[in-house]
């Protein structure tokens, strides 16, 4: 395959694999923010002073409930898509990982209640449950996290389908398994920078001043995330062995390949901005959310382009053409389109009639 | 060319089998825990919690009406109280088992999933557009709710519940299109399908049902909270409103009966045992709750304390297990009417197996296959596991052993042969005379408690006799009557 991803498939399979990158993208967005979030609230805890406040972990605790919801609501769509792309091979991975698969709904709910738990007062007044519930809930995470990269690696691997199957393990081992999910929680790490500098931001211009070193420590986040998930590239690039190096830039993968390490530039030059910033930091955020939208994008079909390569994809053309012969696109696209007006204006009307809190 | 015949209003389905592909996934056994169960009980959970979402959104709505008008000064307070229960409870583990369902389907029946996704899938993501909008309209109420006027209040409120109601409006297409697919297996139509004849009643059922749950769980929160005697009491009264429209269901649920195929209508009206008695169990404790609405909320003859309202609430959920499993088991001896079986085969493909085996191309090893005593017995296993297992289990719950231990060898082989007039809501056999003795011999392996050494059985005359019944009993569902037949 010559052309860049998603041309040079077939009609309905290059739409299909355009609607599952951009649905996920936007899911990835919502659950970095829940794995970095809660690995960043751990560490404040650990390491924070009882009596004074910390601006980042007041924010992380305020919102990652809601950013939970959000993950778990965006990352519904992708996983509609990717039955009509990869049917047999999700189901199977499913099948097999079995009870362990299934683990991951309860410990999805333990974990959304535990970030619940973080706002009471009951847990905020004591530091060592504090950091216990956070323990707790971050290990639901990564458990999940864990879960879905052994489901992405088992299905893509149909010669280990069977023997997993007659061995009764619910466990697939493979080597590339942590040091992937390493990436990918390191990874998370400068879009939670992102997004908190977001925060900050429009807390400081609705009136509540916001140090500038809790930028300056945003700032060190993402860079540090940046630095430290493109080590953990490098390493992993360096395990999955030359076949797989030889797809991630060649020419399907290779542009967004390019945009994904342009990205990272930008998303650099972004937070260096944002570290010297006194004023103006919604232009350095600007800046870092372009290259951290490219660097989740390009990521992100890079992710892809080495999952296409690794199964017989041409076989599966048949079915996405018959899936797309069911009607329903416009249907979509419409309602779409009036839902996201409807939410931005509900949105809009929380944001812009409630009364502001007494200081 | 292979055709399979179905009654007059099956499709004839045609196929090309030498590009027949049956996709074979590996087969999980849940234990002496029956599949359709362990997704039963989830979906009974999930569908209570939803429901109550929706109806949740009805009653705030009203409620910060009233509170707009004037006519319920506690309103206000009590909804800011009500949707912090619904938010916890609905948007997390409701919203959590939904993904649960998914999750759990891909366990039990792969494939009818499959076919449901592919069919309805951009209906599916048009929901997901309203249940995301449920969620930022919620979410907005939730962390700005108390510092809103009373306006931007109905308008999220209003928002949030016409999202939660739109999300129950396509999935119930999906659902309803399951066990009376309709129009849509003649011309493939999506919208023939998804309005299908069992759509409306279903809806309105689900609806009002959704209000009835909503009001139930007020009853228990306004009973706990600090709310004065009299406050209580109104507020229960109004509450109480939203139970009204559970008049209706008795039409309605008449109207969804007069809607299903005759066959799935007899299963729950007599035909099987368990289906009558759920049939009856959702539709008792929906009587009992009605009545309690109607003399101690409505007329206010009796008052309600938390104990009761909690009593009451186990009540709904009785009458939404008993709705659901009725639901669930009309269907049989489909998952999809007339279009795949329960055990996730086409028609189609039950001719082909008849010929060529339904597990030859099974690329899944038994598990434990040294435990077996001869090729025979893990022939049977594998048939077992393919054909079987996604309702029945070896020794637990509706287990082949219970059903078919005490049978002689002849008997079984008659009755599986003839599987789907022994009992019409079973599919037919799919397999061949070797694959059918096989089974036979598993299930008698089984029934003498696995001994280590058992015969094999190979008498050409009994495969034949096999082969006969095979033939008479055909490859056509076993509901059609013999008129229907000729037709």
């Amino acid at each position: 395959m010559d052309a860049p991803f998603p041309f040079g498939f077939p009609g309905p399979t290059a739409f299909y694999l355009a609607t599952y990158v951009l649905t996920l993208v936007a899911h990835v967005v919502f659950m970095n923010y829940v794995l970095a979030g809660t690995g960043v609230l751990l560490v404040r805890q650990i390491r924070g002073k009882s009596g004074t406040s910390d601006v980042l972990a007041e924010l992380l605790r305020d919102w990652l409930p809601f950013a939970l919801s959000a993950a778990i609501t965006a990352g519904i769509a992708p996983l509609l898509f990717i039955q009509i792309l990869y049917k047999k091979a999700f189901y199977t991975a499913n099948l097999l990982l079995f009870h362990r698969w299934m683990l991951i709904l309860p410990a999805l709910i333990v974990g959304f209640y535990l970030l619940y738990a973080q706002k009471t007062a009951f847990v905020k007044a004591r530091p060592r449950l504090k950091v216990l519930v956070t323990t707790g809930a971050l290990a639901c995470f990564l458990f999940t996290a864990l879960s879905w990269t052994e489901n992405y690696l088992l299905a893509r691997s149909e010669g280990a389908w069977a023997p997993m199957y007659a061995s009764k393990s619910m466990i697939y081992e493979n080597r590339e398994i942590l040091p992937r999910m390493l990436l990918w929680t390191l990874g998370a790490l400068p879009t939670l920078a992102v997004l908190l500098g977001w925060q900050l931001h429009r807390r400081e211009r609705a009136g509540s001043p916001v140090e500038t070193a809790t930028f300056q420590r945003v700032a060190r986040l993402g860079l540090g995330g940046l630095v430290v998930a493109g080590a953990c590239a490098a390493g992993y690039a360096m395990l999955v062995g030359p076949a797989a190096r030889a797809h991630a830039v060649g020419p399907m993968a290779l542009p967004w390949f390019v945009a994904a390490a342009a990205g990272v530039v930008v998303e650099g030059a972004g937070f260096v901005g944002l570290y010297r910033a006194q004023a103006n930091r919604g232009k350095w955020l600007g800046i870092a959310s372009a290259g951290l939208f490219f660097v989740i994008l390009g990521t992100t079909v890079v992710r892809e382009v080495l999952r296409i390569t690794a199964v017989d994809f041409a076989a599966l053309y048949p079915e996405h053409a018959r899936a797309a012969q069911v009607s329903g696109r416009w249907l979509f696209l419409g309602f779409f389109l009036v839902n996201a007006v409807l939410a931005t204006w509900a949105i809009r009307t929380a944001l812009t009639r409630a009364e502001r809190p007494a200081a | 060319m292979k055709t399979a015949q179905g009654t007059p209003y099956i499709i004839t389905v045609t196929v090309d089998t030498s590009s027949l592909g049956v996709p074979y996934y590996p087969t999980n056994d849940f234990g002496p825990l029956m599949k359709g169960l362990v997704i039963g009980g989830l979906g009974i959970f999930h569908v209570f919690l939803a429901q109550f979402a929706i109806g949740g959104g009805v009653l705030m709505t009203y409620f910060e009406w009233l509170s707009g008008k004037g006519k319920l000064p506690s309103a206000r307070r009590f909804t800011s109280g009500y949707f912090k229960v619904l938010v916890l409870v609905s948007f997390v583990v409701g919203a959590l088992t939904g993904v649960g369902m998914w999750f759990t389907s891909i366990q039990t029946s792969p494939r009818t999933i499959g076919l449901m996704v592919d069919t309805f899938h951009w209906v599916w993501a048009t929901e997901w557009t309203f249940f995301a909008l449920e969620v930022i309209a919620g979410y907005c109420f939730y962390r700005y709710g108390d510092r809103l006027d009373g306006r931007s209040r109905l308008f999220l409120l209003g928002l949030y519940t016409t999202a939660a109601w739109f999300s129950l409006f396509w999935i119930n297409g999906i659902l309803s299109w399951q066990l009376t697919p309709g129009a849509w297996l003649e011309s493939g139509d999506l919208w023939a399908g998804f309005f299908n004849p069992t759509f409306w009643p279903s809806l309105f059922f689900r609806t009002f049902a959704a209000m009835a749950i909503a009001a139930l769980v007020a009853a228990l929160v306004i009973s706990v909270s600090p709310f004065e005697r009299d406050e209580q009491k109104e507020l229960l009264h109004r509450a109480a409103h939203l139970l009204a429209p559970m008049a209706l269901m008795p039409l309605l649920g008449a109207w969804y009966l007069l809607a299903m195929p005759k066959d799935s209508r007899s299963w729950v009206l007599g035909g099987s045992p368990a289906m009558s008695m759920f049939f009856g169990l959702g539709a008792g404790a929906s009587l009992l709750v009605g009545l309690y609405a109607l003399f101690g909320l409505l007329l206010r003859r009796l008052y309600i304390n938390s104990a009761t309202a909690s009593l009451l609430i186990v009540l709904g959920f009785a009458a939404t297990a008993g709705g659901e499993f009725v639901r669930e088991g009309a269907r049989k001896p489909f998952t999809v009417r007339e279009t795949l079986y329960s055990n996730a085969m086409t028609p189609a493909e039950i001719v082909t197996m008849r010929e060529q085996g339904s597990v030859t191309l099974d690329p899944y090893p038994l598990r434990d296959a040294a435990d077996f005593p001869n090729d025979q017995v893990r022939l049977g296993a594998k048939v077992y596991r393919f054909q079987c297992s996604v309702c029945h289990t070896v020794g637990g719950v509706n287990g082949l052993v219970h059903l078919a231990g005490t049978w002689t060898a002849e008997q079984t082989r008659l009755n599986v042969a003839k599987l789907q007039h022994t009992k019409p809501f079973m599919p037919p056999f799919a397999g061949t005379p070797e694959e059918l003795e096989a089974l036979v011999r598993y299930i008698e392996w089984e029934a003498a408690s696995r001994p280590k050494e058992f015969e094999v059985t190979s008498d050409p005359a009994e495969l034949a006799q096999i082969k006969r019944w095979l033939d008479e009993a055909g490859t056509a569902p076993g509901y059609t009557t013999a008129s229907e037949k000729k037709r």
